[in-house]
């Protein structure tokens, strides 16, 4: 059911571009939300949580209907979640680390790998199944081109935490290229 | 970083932004699966209310914002043309007039019934100091002497008189002292004295002219029914005792 005050929002000639993003993404970012945690206020303390983090940053989003916006929305929401999950249930920690006994030996040299272009988006899964987090925080880093301090006020961990699950996500990439040295 | 590894971090960036845009799309595949469930969604109204007072804070501190930074603009804008004016104006006075030390500008305020003169140091290097020796005319009319000279703390007025009680009143004062006079009906002649502007006042009510100019360290005048030639002469043949 859309609310009034949504249908109210959509008629006007000039909204806002937070509001646009609200009318537009409210539903999903709920959802995200709901679905990680699970409990209606919690779930809506996520959204707001979101969307006065993402209201800074609205500068940089050029265009709120395309698809890089929602996920980017997605992600926020996500990780805000995960966050109040981690906090509510300490003892039911995602894992943190599974990544050691597979990376055997980390090289800075990507001439040891095969990039394995053509499986971008596998790649892109395995790593997100790895740990969520991962995939999110190299995506903002690297496809959005936020800097580490907006990532960390993006998805709420400290500059220093978003450093190092960025040089993690980097690792665990490579580690999933599988070291296979190229031409061989 | 050499330009080998050079190329091969650039290369792993971009492979790292090429990973992060198929996560992208991922993240819009797994929405997409689970798209009709998001449309029978429905938002707390308890949200929505929130997010209106949200929006509502939000566009007062955009605009408040917004109006800052434009007053900052033209605060900004403002003080550069100062700038610009102060810069032109400084290099205009210190090229026309090389030798001198000091810029006086005359700033004659002309009221109804009085007019208010005064010298006004302008830009450049200030000498204010009362050096402490008089001015006298080198140049008196014939037939005048000196009456008398009266002091107050930082002006002096000398009197001449000749056989027939006719007067030139000489005065001099530090630089800023201002000098009001009857100036009504009335004529304000620009002049010359030793190379500095002065004014020549030609009362025609009292038949007294009035000439007031400055050197660098005074402000002076005198006051007479003799014509104002005599009165420049005067002027220009002052000197110190």
């Amino acid at each position: 059911m859309v609310n009034i005050l949504l249908l109210y929002m959509g008629d006007e000639v000039s909204k806002t571009k937070l509001e646009e993003l609200y009318y537009q993404y409210g539903k999903v970012m709920f959802y995200t939300a709901l679905d990680i945690l699970n409990d209606y206020h919690e779930a809506q303390d996520v959204v707001q949580m979101a969307l006065i983090k993402i209201f800074p940053h609205l500068e940089k989003i050029i265009e709120i209907k395309c698809n890089k916006t929602k996920a980017f929305v997605v992600i926020v929401v996500r990780n805000t979640a995960i966050n109040i999950y981690n906090k509510r249930k300490k003892d039911n920690i995602l894992p943190y680390d599974r990544l050691d006994d597979l990376v055997e030996t980390m090289k800075d040299n990507p001439e040891q790998y095969i990039l394995k272009l053509d499986q971008g988006k596998e790649m892109a899964k395995s790593l997100a199944e790895l740990k969520p987090e991962y995939a999110d925080i190299l995506t903002l880093r690297y496809s959005y081109e936020y800097e580490e301090h907006e990532i960390s006020q993006l998805i709420g961990i400290t500059e220093g935490a978003v450093r190092v699950k960025l040089s993690r996500a980097r690792k665990s990439l490579r580690g999933l290229l599988g070291g296979k040295e190229y031409g061989k | 970083m050499d330009e080998h590894n050079e190329s091969l971090h650039n290369i792993m960036e971009s492979y790292y932004k090429y990973i992060g845009q198929c996560h992208v799309e991922n993240v819009l595949w797994e929405v997409e699966k689970v798209q009709k469930e998001i449309d029978l969604v429905q938002i707390p109204l308890s949200l929505d209310q929130w997010f209106e007072s949200y929006s509502k804070n939000a566009k007062a501190e955009e605009e408040r914002l917004q109006k800052r930074h434009n007053r900052k603009r033209m605060l900004s804008k403002a003080a550069m043309f100062i700038v610009v004016l102060f810069v032109s104006f400084s290099f205009l006075t210190f090229t026309v007039d090389a030798v001198r030390i000091k810029v006086f500008n005359l700033i004659v305020d002309m009221k109804d019934l009085y007019s208010g003169i005064k010298v006004e140091e302008g830009i450049g290097k200030a000498n204010t100091e009362h050096v402490g020796n008089e001015y006298y005319p080198k140049y008196v009319p014939e037939g005048y002497v000196m009456e008398g000279t009266s002091k107050t703390k930082d002006s002096i007025t000398m009197k001449y008189e000749n056989a027939a009680k006719e007067s030139i009143v000489f005065s001099q004062g530090p630089m800023r002292t201002e000098f009001h006079f009857d100036t009504e009906a009335s004529q304000l002649t620009d002049v010359t004295i030793n190379g500095v502007e002065g004014v020549l006042v030609e009362q025609s009510q009292s038949d007294n002219n009035i000439l007031f100019w400055n050197n660098q360290e005074y402000s002076f005048y005198i006051i007479s029914a003799l014509e104002p030639e005599i009165l420049v002469q005067m002027a220009n043949s002052l000197e110190k005792k």
